[in-house]
């Protein structure tokens, strides 16, 4: 018996710190923590349209006169609407899935606008050392004891690969994963594209390698080259955001960003721009018939207009962005009601 | 490439290990006695092999060869017994040597040879991922056969206990190194478990997760942040110094804590390792109350071996020195941590060898800030950081930019100092148990709602795993 009152007055204390903590500490730690999810659980009233990004939306070129993101692009060409945006640098459907869990839902926005980022469902991306400073950022808004979420962030109990077990599961897929190729075409998988291009594809005059031209080659392949399927944990994820909004009756719209298409053709030839075609059209014949409005971007914005000629982003001066900001309004004044 | 990479060292401050404990428990005291070293010895290869799994067969190497070679050492006589000693040794030193200071003497050997223009060939690049506590098992292991060679030990007839000796999971990976007489003898007879052992341990556990959760993980990030300034200003540098000292303290003393209240819930009692070094007015006190178990294995099996205190005071000299780079060497392969055991050889050279003087408050003061600045070379990658941090602690910096470093994290360094106070010397359940139920619910409440608010976020391993 005296055992019992001991146990029943630890949890009575436990359940007290629980409270403590939410009137003492918890909106800091949301704040620090997730501050993206601290932003959610405000803004959501005060917003039609909610637009998650990542660093495509918020990169400028530094000779750009237009500092503005496309979200606010967008905004300024749809004044009767109210915009938010949410951005983090490296976020993926995964993330955006959370955090929709994390609005309000007593006042879910009329339309979402969710940024699909071709590259974020190749491995390299699925496995990045990014991933887990992203998970962490997700454990404060769970829908658990606020108290148990700090905890659990203190333990670091968040879906995660140590690097090394990323590495390894990358390398494997590119090792074993055949890719829909032409017929004749003689690199089936990511690992033996790659080490056909690294060991000398492109040559100077003085027959010495090109290695910055073989890294970027390099670079393109590991980036474009995969086959999109129903098994690929970002269609996954997406999936789960169309089964969301389903739910919450609101419109989702999927916008697929621009990506180097001629630089990556002239660069590793048509058989990859022909998979990045073939990931694109994936998604909109998927979504599509879902009832999600899918814009297609991947062509829109021209090979000067890229920031990083030197690597493959999504980032894109300020004619990139007021291309993408233009169609994304467009579609969106066509079809959505009146606010 | 190491085969079956898994690389997951299970953590004691990690959700992982909160559910292990238990599970392990329930298999433990679900097994009949007799069977019971199965359960212990199945969940240490368990725990052990969340890291890199094939690593297993170098613990089974080193279990097998030294139950072997002890039953030969005890039935031998003579140069036999000696050569055998010398096998065992050198076998465990060599596996030590292999994984653990191979990049570090290649890297030396052909530094030295191209010093000498021998060659200018680089050293040849050793990937080994080091096998985690490597360094633990190995001493505790040798401790055993030097103590069955000196006749202080009957060599164990159960390899099975013999097994878990070497394996057993709260004290595996980073101690405190055990000698056989104590922890063989508890793992063959654990005590029985009563309510107030039960909650000893549970207070241990979360004293040691509260000390390695809210104090060491707190003040890391502002350590490292520190360290890897080009210039760090004056204050940024004591403040590097000072934290780090509470930092590796809180996170030692915490593992070793949490070790002792899961090897208690076992029935199985481990030495404490610690006992408030930072009181210590000598460095002599201070050896005697950091890391003990380290302290007492040099001393009983090298500085005695070397004659100890008999010694005439040149011989003691060197084999103080020989004994403080010894347990340098011994924490990392590295030049740096050399330099750290030798520093404190010397400290304790200059103390004489005369007991220290009773402890007075200003001296403990003193010994803490020497000790402090000692960690420099023990936490710093390379010399060139541990001298710009030492330099900056003496003011030779052109950083004077004022930073405002969250004043709130000073908190958990005087959380420490109030911790110390609390324990008065002694250790933490025994403590417990002198004070009132009403304090006793008000530190044990507070001490969960630390745990649970206050964690660092940033989940990090114990600083000793790496050795």
């Amino acid at each position: 018996m005296r055992h019992v009152k001991t146990i029943a007055i630890f949890f009575a204390a436990l359940i007290l710190m629980e409270v403590l903590y939410r009137i003492t500490s918890f909106t800091s730690d949301l704040k620090k923590f997730s501050p993206e999810q601290y932003r959610l659980l405000h803004i959501s009233d005060s917003a039609d349209i909610l637009f998650f990004g990542e660093s495509s939306n918020t990169t400028f070129a530094p000779y750009d006169s237009i500092p503005y993101s496309i979200a606010e692009l967008a905004a300024q060409q749809m004044p009767a609407w109210r915009w938010k945006s949410i951005t983090k640098h490296a976020s993926h459907a995964g993330i955006y899935k959370q955090w929709l869990n994390a609005l309000n839902p007593k006042s879910v926005p009329a339309c979402i606008v969710i940024t699909v980022n071709l590259r974020s469902c190749n491995a390299d991306w699925r496995y990045s050392a990014l991933e887990p400073a992203l998970q962490q950022a997700l454990v404060m808004g769970k829908a658990r004891p606020r108290l148990l979420n700090r905890f659990l962030l203190a333990l670091g109990f968040y879906p995660h690969l140590s690097e090394r077990l990323a590495q390894k599961a990358k390398l494997t897929e590119w090792d074993t994963t055949c890719l829909p190729v032409s017929k004749n075409y003689p690199y089936k998988t990511v690992r033996a594209w790659d080490d056909a291009f690294a060991n000398g594809y492109y040559c100077k005059p003085d027959g010495s390698w090109d290695m910055d031209k073989i890294q970027l080659a390099c670079h393109y392949i590991k980036s474009y080259a995969f086959a999109l399927h129903a098994e690929n944990s970002r269609i996954k994820d997406l999936d789960a955001i169309v089964q969301w909004a389903q739910i919450k009756k609101c419109t989702l719209v999927f916008n697929i960003m621009a990506e180097n298409l001629n630089y990556a053709e002239t660069l590793v030839g048509p058989e990859l721009t022909r998979l990045m075609r073939f990931n694109r059209d994936f998604i909109v014949k998927r979504y599509s018939t879902k009832g999600v409005l899918v814009i297609d971007h991947l062509e829109s914005v021209k090979g000067a207009d890229y920031i990083d000629q030197n690597w493959t982003t999504e980032h894109y001066n300020q004619n990139g962005r007021i291309a993408i900001a233009k169609k994304l309004s467009q579609v969106l004044l066509k079809n959505l009601l009146n606010p | 490439m190491v085969p079956f990479i898994k690389l997951n060292p299970m953590l004691f401050n990690s959700f992982e290990y909160l559910l292990f404990l238990p599970l392990v428990l329930g298999l433990y005291y679900a097994c009949p006695n007799k069977w019971r070293w199965i359960s212990v010895f199945a969940a240490s290869c368990f725990f052990y092999m969340q890291f890199v799994p094939a690593y297993i067969f170098i613990l089974f190497f080193i279990i097998l060869l030294d139950f072997t070679t002890a039953h030969i050492i005890w039935r031998s006589t003579g140069l036999t017994k000696r050569l055998w000693l010398i096998i065992s040794l050198s076998s465990n030193i060599l596996l030590l040597a292999v994984f653990k200071y191979a990049a570090f003497l290649l890297n030396n050997i052909f530094a030295f040879f191209q010093m000498v223009h021998f060659t200018n060939a680089s050293a040849p690049t050793i990937d080994f991922i080091l096998p985690i506590g490597l360094s633990f098992h190995t001493f505790q292991s040798m401790s055993y056969t030097m103590d069955v060679y000196r006749g202080q030990q009957k060599p164990e007839t159960h390899l099975g206990y013999f097994a878990n000796y070497v394996l057993f999971f709260p004290q595996m990976v980073a101690g405190p190194i055990e000698r056989y007489k104590r922890l063989g003898v508890s793992l063959k007879a654990p005590q029985a478990l009563s309510f107030e052992s039960w909650r000893a341990a549970l207070w241990l556990i979360g004293f040691g997760l509260c000390i390695k959760m809210v104090i060491a993980d707190n003040l890391a990030p502002v350590v490292n942040q520190i360290y890897e300034l080009e210039q760090p200003n004056i204050i940024q540098a004591w403040t590097a110094v000072l934290f780090f000292s509470v930092q590796i303290y809180a996170d030692f003393f915490g593992y070793s804590t949490i070790a002792i209240g899961s090897a208690k819930l076992l029935g199985i009692e481990i030495m404490d390792n610690f006992k408030s070094p930072y009181r210590a007015a000598s460095i002599t006190e201070f050896w005697s109350r950091w890391h003990i178990s380290l302290s007492t294995w040099f001393k009983e099996y090298v500085y005695i071996p070397l004659g100890g205190n008999k010694n005439r005071y040149g011989p003691w000299v060197i084999s103080i020195l020989a004994v403080f780079a010894l347990s340098g060497f011994w924490h990392g392969a590295s030049w740096t941590f050399i330099v750290w055991g030798l520093l404190h050889g010397i400290a304790r050279i200059t103390e004489g060898r005369q007991k220290p003087p009773r402890t007075i408050f200003f001296k403990r003061i003193i010994i803490f800030l020497i000790v402090s600045l000692f960690w420099i070379f023990f936490r710093a990658p390379d010399f060139k950081t541990a001298w710009v941090i030492c330099k900056a602690c003496f003011g030779f910096t052109d950083n004077t930019i004022f930073t405002n470093y969250n004043l709130s994290l000073w908190f958990w360094f005087f959380l420490l100092w109030l911790i110390e106070w609390f324990l008065n010397d002694q250790r933490f359940d025994i403590r417990m148990l002198q004070v009132s139920v009403w304090k006793r619910w008000c530190v044990i409440l507070a001490m969960v709602y630390c745990i649970l608010a206050f964690g660092g976020t940033q989940a990090l391993p114990f600083i000793y795993f790496q050795f």
